[in-house]
């Protein structure tokens, strides 16, 4: 989970050694949320999400010491990802249907969760990182504007209207 | 109601499969990434192909550097060499008693080109103005464009901020105006300083100063916020900016629709970069 101290706008050194335990660390730090992104952007089965979370995690290996560090880590990963994703997209057909494979409840549940992922993808993305940064890996606002490169009073209302996005998204949708 | 939607959030959050996180750790090391350092047998033989590649460097360059064997002393090749070099003399001669033509052929080309108008330097002229004229327009368009795009989200921004102020300090009506005042304010001033980038000849060029610009901005605006709340709010505020210090946040890439708005944030993004 969040909160090591890690120094997150990383500039690596020429000792591949220490570029490998920086690259461990912010993985097993971001591996999780990198992944859900994905899931999110990519609305496909879990298996496909692994694939895509494999090269970008491959990509962010190889482009690491290119990193600056101007925006957050997990900013910048996910902009990695997002272009992973419309690769994927490039070698394979459009989605039938929209949504992550259901995790465990079948029926009404599922369609809920299928709209909520639709109305998550049509938020902005500076909404869209915040606000699941928030809700689903559970990170403070000091966590957030880490991982974000972002000031914790930004952070804050960007908060505030991502929900107000959602609700709205959320009302066009039904 | 913000629970409400928080939970329904919460719910549809997709799960990580179990063994994910190491199967594409194996990947990135499996294709040669940082994820690993080199295993040391791995070290050894790399050193051993360099000093190898050197050894046979070093060979290389000694057989191209050994002189060649003197040849033997030829009357016949010598008399060659003399012949060559009458050739040589002949061929000279031939050339020299052309010289004296060739000279005044280059004095009449060089008195016609004297008098020929200077084409190249007239066409150089109506490009570089037609250059410098598209510039300038294009540079006018990107500042319209940045600002308008800036005023739009610093709106949306500040009516948020705004609205959480109030929310979590519970600030007087007096408050709310003077705070609403505030990022006014500032909201000008962050004009002024992104207008400023495309006035004369900084367009396109890296400007480090930005950063120092827009944190002293941020600064300043905390600063006067916290003059206007009570001991008690400041002591809720501390801690957290209420506009944002990075130059990139006042360029806000979503925002941004067609060609040109991505040329004006690659652009803004170039002139703000470390």
């Amino acid at each position: 989970m969040p909160g090591r101290g890690l120094n997150e706008n990383l500039q690596p050194g020429p000792g591949s050694a220490s570029q490998s335990d920086e690259f461990r660390a912010l993985f097993e730090r971001y591996h999780d949320a990198v992944f859900r992104q994905i899931a999110l952007l990519l609305g496909r089965d879990s298996a496909a999400a692994e694939d895509v979370a494999q090269e970008t995690w491959l990509r962010i290996s190889r482009s690491l010491k290119t990193f600056e560090g101007r925006s957050g880590f997990y900013a910048w990963a996910c902009s990695i990802a997002s272009n992973e994703v419309k690769r994927w997209w490039g070698r394979n057909r459009r989605p039938v249907s929209l949504g992550p494979e259901p995790s465990e409840d079948p029926g009404e549940g599922r369609e809920r969760n299928e709209l909520v992922h639709e109305a998550l993808r049509r938020m902005p993305e500076e909404f869209r990182q915040p606000l699941l940064l928030d809700l689903w890996e559970g990170m403070s606002v000091a966590e957030i504007g880490k991982a974000l490169g972002l000031p914790e009073g930004t952070v804050k209302s960007r908060l505030y209207r991502a929900r107000e996005k959602f609700r709205q998204l959320w009302q066009e949708l039904q | 109601m913000n629970d409400d939607f928080d939970n329904l959030i919460r719910n549809a959050r997709p799960d990580v499969p179990a063994g994910a996180r190491a199967r594409v750790l194996e990947y990135v090391g499996a294709h040669g990434a940082v994820a690993s350092a080199p295993a040391p047998w791995r070290v050894f033989l790399r050193a051993a192909a360099l000093v190898l590649l050197a050894v046979f460097a070093g060979v290389a360059a000694a057989l191209v550097a050994r002189p060649a064997p003197a040849p033997a002393l030829d009357p016949v090749a010598q008399l060659a060499a003399e012949v060559k070099a009458l050739e040589t003399q002949v061929a000279a001669l031939e050339r020299d008693s052309a010289a004296a033509q060739l000279v005044d052929l280059q004095a009449e080309v060089a008195a016609l080109e004297a008098g020929r108008p200077d084409y190249g330097a007239a066409l150089e002229q109506v490009v570089t103005a037609q250059l410098d004229a598209r510039e300038s327009r294009e540079r006018e368009e990107w500042r319209q464009r940045h600002i308008e795009h800036m005023r739009r989200h610093y709106a949306e921004e500040q009516e948020a901020t705004v609205e959480r102020l109030r929310r979590e300090l519970n600030l007087s009506s007096e408050q709310e105006k003077a705070v609403r005042e505030l990022l006014s304010e500032t909201g000008k001033q962050a004009e002024e300083l992104i207008g400023e980038v495309y006035t004369g000849r900084r367009h396109h060029r890296r400007d480090p100063r930005m950063h120092d610009r827009f944190a002293e901005l941020a600064n300043e605006t905390e600063k006067k916020l916290a003059e206007l709340l009570n001991e008690k709010q400041r002591g809720r505020m501390e801690g957290t900016g209420i506009v944002s210090a990075a130059p990139e946040d006042w360029a806000p890439r979503s925002e941004f629709r067609d060609e040109t708005d991505l040329d004006v944030w690659t652009n803004w993004i170039n002139v703000t970069r470390e």
